[in-house]
């Protein structure tokens, strides 16, 4: 019983439930909130991601429209101002230089005219003749000014990877276009508003032309190489004026979240994209911090589950130890009553039943006093009445041999024989009370228990044959030791051996077994012990009288005095041994007696 | 006789010397090793690749022309390109480089666009703007501010020989008549100081007397009137006897400060009539022209010195570096008594009174002392390029002391 609590498996203890239970209370609202957080947090990224780069595409159309109305705006009032084709050289060359100057827009500004020829530039190369005598390019403008009133190219990059956009605004007289005021203007700053909203570290900003060729990009050796983007879904989408987001692999190992924009009316594009490693790493930095917080959540909670538990467990422990402590005979143990709820009022209850139980055991002991007594005198009154009827019987007999004038010897010493032998009967059962009611102390010592047995059987050998018995001893000629009082031991072996010798009247074969081991189940643990067997072959003895062998003054003998088992029974247990009992009707008993060896 | 680098690209190319600067260790096994290179980005405005000098611990070598004795050969040259090997007993450490190439680029941006593409490894950029460009698109180079070296001046060379620069009323006009205060502003960022002279403010030799030539439009065009230049014909340039004045201007091509600095005076200049044609030049054009006489201005810069021997260099009637024909009767006299006499005090006021004429008479327009500029390196590909202490400090050391990251095989 007392390992009973600690049989009980960890999984089905009442504190491991009581742990689990608190820490999943703690975790589930947690993980369901730590996921919930994180997702909106990922979606909220997706949404700012999409969001920025729709705003960057906006942001790139109002710069570029910007730069173009701005740059068409000073060269319209440029041309138009005092009509530039009136002014000397010099005038137009401090005009268009000066508006160079002024305005960081201009790549160059170069007054033309109608066929092409160079009348002043900003452009100090001696070179740049050549490139306005080109008379399809003039044709091209002067048709752009008669359709829509002005002329502008697409964006384009130069040779030195630099977006450039060339406007043109005639130069008109009398309402006849006499010449052409043509501006490359600069959109390198466009770069600037890629760099502006380059996200993270890895991420990457760009605006690329309808060819999907880069004409601003936060990479700027992307731009220097002359690189394209390679994604035709996203050029062609931007084409037909489609935003959108994608993830896509860049490479083997980079994957992109990506948003796309298209710029205008210009047939571009703006792009934002970041590697979502790094995007996401806010969310992934989020997750491992709910993770983190989860954790010590959990190891906080299941601390404090583990004390709460503990808190609420260990009456119920007290419990259950007082319960064992009752039950393996510590009638007086009492539990402290350490809680006011049910536990505490289940701990009271207890100790009122085991004061009840205490009350009512002592009230059976005494009735057992009462029955045993009764039983003794009565067995007693018997045992001593009949060698004492016996004595009289034939001390009368001999007070009438031994008045006669002739005595007859032999009778008288027959009689005296019969009285000498009542009263040794009487003296042995005086003897067999005592020894049990009261024991003499035990004194153990190393005895040989295979020489206690030989010593005995030796004895009763003669007297065996002569019933026709046979004693078969079975075990080695060896010494085997136990820790045990030898009188008292000596005392069961020939209680068992004369028992087994009235149990076969009509003769028969006992058996003695002895042997060593190391497993028998004493008390509450495994030993090593000497076990002695005492098998015969008598009749055997019912089921229902099985239970009563060990009983004082149970005997199923006329000449019996139902001591003999009981004092085996008693000195087995002062050795804190044990006796089984096996019987089959009319094939035999066996006694098997188990002695601790130390 | 071409043009001494010093003349008219001193700065340029002391600047060059000193982040070029090559040590020569004999090395047994250098090439053995394999070839360990460093590229040099250039500008052909910048450089003359023909008189392009190696500064060492034995000082500037001279890496076309010069003798015996140098411990490198000219492996390969081009019209863009020079490769410098050192012999192959040169002691050169096996981490540091035994190969220089020099690339030549045309322009800034196409510099810049080698620095970012990574087929340069050093190169040195004027402004602090392109540096940073630089920087921010790759982020294998570090920009590194180097100091210009003292009475950096930029300014305009006239030649003198022919007129109207001969007059000293017309190189006065000229002066007053360029807004040196704007194009610090606008060009330079304020990250320059105006020139009155040869020598800065901090010089020991600075003049504190000299006139400032601050842009005074009306002062230039009374000088231009005085010397009669006006506008005959209303066509908004001024002329003499029936010819107008117009100034080609040559300046270093690809060079941005330069060709912003030439606009600048153009638009100036166009406003007291005075047609400037400013014409990009390479740097052995330039030096051509300079050398032959072949011109009206050039912007150029260049390195004064604290001695007299700069000074004659330059405004000596037969000073080797006097391109412009200049000749002063007041100058030589100074010149002469400086050599007469051998108290510092003395030698010092000659020096201050030398400075005095020549901002009196004007024979170039001093323009401005210019601070800093940037050198950028490959920092992920090499270390140990700069001088970290010492005197110094903050200027980069020789080729061979840098040291190679990535081992090249």
């Amino acid at each position: 019983m007392q390992q009973l609590s600690n049989k009980i498996k960890i999984r089905n203890r009442l504190l491991t439930r009581l742990l689990l239970s608190h820490i999943l209370i703690v975790t589930i609202p947690l993980f369901i909130t730590g996921n919930v957080l994180v997702n909106t947090a990922q979606n909220s990224i997706r949404q700012t991601i999409l969001d920025r780069n729709l705003e960057f595409a906006n942001r790139s159309t109002r710069f570029i429209d910007l730069q173009l109305r701005t740059a068409t705006d000073l060269v319209k009032s440029q041309a138009q101002f005092q009509s530039i084709f009136e002014m000397n050289k010099s005038t137009q060359e401090l005009a268009i230089n000066t508006l160079f100057t002024e305005f960081d827009l201009f790549r160059q500004l170069s007054v033309l005219d109608t066929l092409g020829n160079l009348i002043a530039s900003t452009s100090f190369e001696d070179s740049l003749h050549m490139k306005f005598g080109r008379k399809d390019r003039i044709t091209g403008i002067l048709a752009a000014f008669a359709r829509d009133g002005r002329y502008h190219s697409d964006v384009y990059v130069s040779d030195e990877s630099l977006p450039m956009l060339d406007v043109a605004e005639p130069v008109t007289r009398f309402g006849e276009v006499v010449g052409i005021l043509y501006a490359i203007v600069d959109l390198k700053a466009m770069w600037d508003i890629v760099d502006e909203n380059k996200v993270g570290d890895r991420g990457e900003a760009f605006i690329f032309n309808n060819e999907g060729v880069y004409v601003a990009h936060t990479d700027r050796r992307k731009l220097y190489s002359n690189q394209k983007l390679v994604n035709p879904t996203v050029v062609a989408q931007i084409k037909q004026g489609k935003s959108g987001q994608l993830i896509y692999h860049q490479s083997p190992n980079v994957e992109m979240v990506a948003a796309y924009a298209p710029i205008g009316n210009y047939g571009w594009g703006a792009m934002l994209q970041q590697p979502t490693s790094e995007a996401f790493a806010p969310a992934r930095r989020m997750r491992f911090r709910v993770m983190q917080f989860m954790f010590i959540s959990v190891l906080l909670a299941s601390l404090l589950a583990f004390f709460y538990s503990r808190w609420i467990v260990k009456p119920v422990k007290q419990l259950v130890s007082g319960m064992e402590q009752f039950s393996q005979g510590e009638l007086n143990y009492r539990i402290a009553k350490v809680t006011d709820d049910e536990i505490g009022t289940l701990a009271e209850n207890f100790n009122e039943m085991a004061e009840r139980l205490i009350e009512f055991q002592n009230k059976l002991k005494r009735t057992e006093v009462l029955e045993t007594l009764g039983k003794l005198a009565s067995v007693l009154s018997h045992e001593i009445r009949n060698p004492l009827n016996s004595m009289v019987i034939n001390m009368q007999i001999l007070k009438r041999e031994l008045a006669k004038e002739k005595i007859n010897k032999e009778r008288v010493e027959k009689f005296y024989g019969i009285l000498a032998a009542e009263i040794k009967r009487v003296d042995q059962l005086v003897t067999d009370v005592l020894l049990i009611a009261r024991p003499p102390q035990t004194r153990k010592e190393k005895v040989a228990i295979n020489e206690v047995i030989d010593e005995i059987t030796m004895m009763q050998v003669a007297d065996s044959l002569g019933k026709g018995i046979r004693i078969e001893r079975e075990y080695e000629k060896v010494p085997i030791l136990a820790n045990v009082d030898i009188a008292k031991i000596r005392q069961v072996i020939l209680n068992l051996t004369l028992n087994a010798i009235q149990a076969m009247p009509g003769g028969g074969k006992l058996t003695i077994g002895l042997k060593e081991t190391t497993t028998a189940m004493l008390g509450n643990h495994r030993t090593k012990a000497v076990v002695l067997s005492f098998a015969d072959s008598g009749d055997g003895i019912s089921k229902k009288d099985l239970g009563k062998v060990f009983d004082f003054y149970y005997s199923t003998k006329d000449t019996g005095t139902g001591l003999g088992l009981a004092i085996v029974q008693q000195i087995v247990d002062e050795h804190q041994g044990r006796i089984a009992l096996e019987s089959q009707i009319e094939k035999g008993t066996k006694f098997t007696i188990y002695l601790p060896v130390e | 006789m071409r043009a001494n680098i010093s003349d008219s690209g001193r700065r340029a190319f002391v600047l060059l010397a000193i982040w070029t600067s090559i040590v020569v260790i004999p090395l047994p096994s250098a090439m053995a090793q394999g070839v360990r290179e460093i590229v040099v980005g250039d500008l052909v405005g910048r450089t003359d690749i023909r008189d392009l000098k190696v500064l060492t611990k034995q000082g500037l070598l001279p890496v076309i022309s010069a003798g015996n004795g140098r411990p490198f050969t000219v492996f390969n040259r081009s019209n863009n390109q020079l490769v410098l090997q050192f012999h192959a007993s040169a002691d050169i450490g096996k981490n540091n480089p035994n190969t220089i190439v020099f690339k030549f680029y045309e322009t800034e941006r196409a510099l810049i666009s080698a620095l970012i593409l990574d087929e340069v490894d050093t190169a040195v950029l004027e402004s602090e703007e392109s540096a940073r460009e630089v920087a921010g698109s790759n982020a294998h180079f570090l920009p590194y501010p180097l100091p210009m070296p003292p009475n950096t001046v930029k300014m305009i060379i006239y030649n003198h020989r022919r007129p109207p620069f001969d007059n000293p009323a017309i190189r006065t006009a000229l002066s007053y008549g360029i807004n040196h205060e704007q194009l610090i502003k606008k060009v330079l960022a304020n990250k320059a100081s105006l020139a009155k002279g040869p020598y800065d403010d901090n010089s020991p030799l600075f003049a504190s007397s000299l006139r400032s030539y601050k842009y005074k439009p009306r002062v230039a065009l009374q000088h231009l009137h005085e010397a009669g230049w006006t506008d005959t014909d209303s066509d908004g340039i001024v002329d003499k006897n029936g010819r107008p004045f117009s100034i080609t201007l040559f300046y270093p091509k690809g060079m941005r400060i330069d060709e912003a600095i030439s606009r600048l005076v153009k638009i100036n200049l166009i406003k007291l009539g005075i047609d400037v044609k400013p014409r990009p030049l390479s740097r052995s054009e330039l030096d051509k022209k300079l050398v032959a006489g072949d011109f009206q201005a050039v912007l150029t810069d260049h390195v004064f010195k604290e001695n007299i021997e700069s000074l004659s260099a330059v405004f000596a009637a037969k000073g080797e570096q006097n391109y412009s024909g200049y000749a002063s009767p007041r100058l030589e006299n100074y010149f002469r008594f400086y050599d007469q006499t051998d108290d510092p005090r003395q030698r010092k006021t000659l020096i201050q009174s030398i400075e005095t004429v020549v901002n009196q008479e004007q024979p170039v327009t001093f323009l401005y002392f210019k601070w800093l500029t940037h050198y950028m390196v490959d920092v992920e590909e090499f270390e140990n390029f700069r001088h970290t202490e010492g005197p110094n400090r903050g200027n980069m050391r020789p080729f061979e002391e840098w040291i190679i990251k990535k081992r090249v095989e």
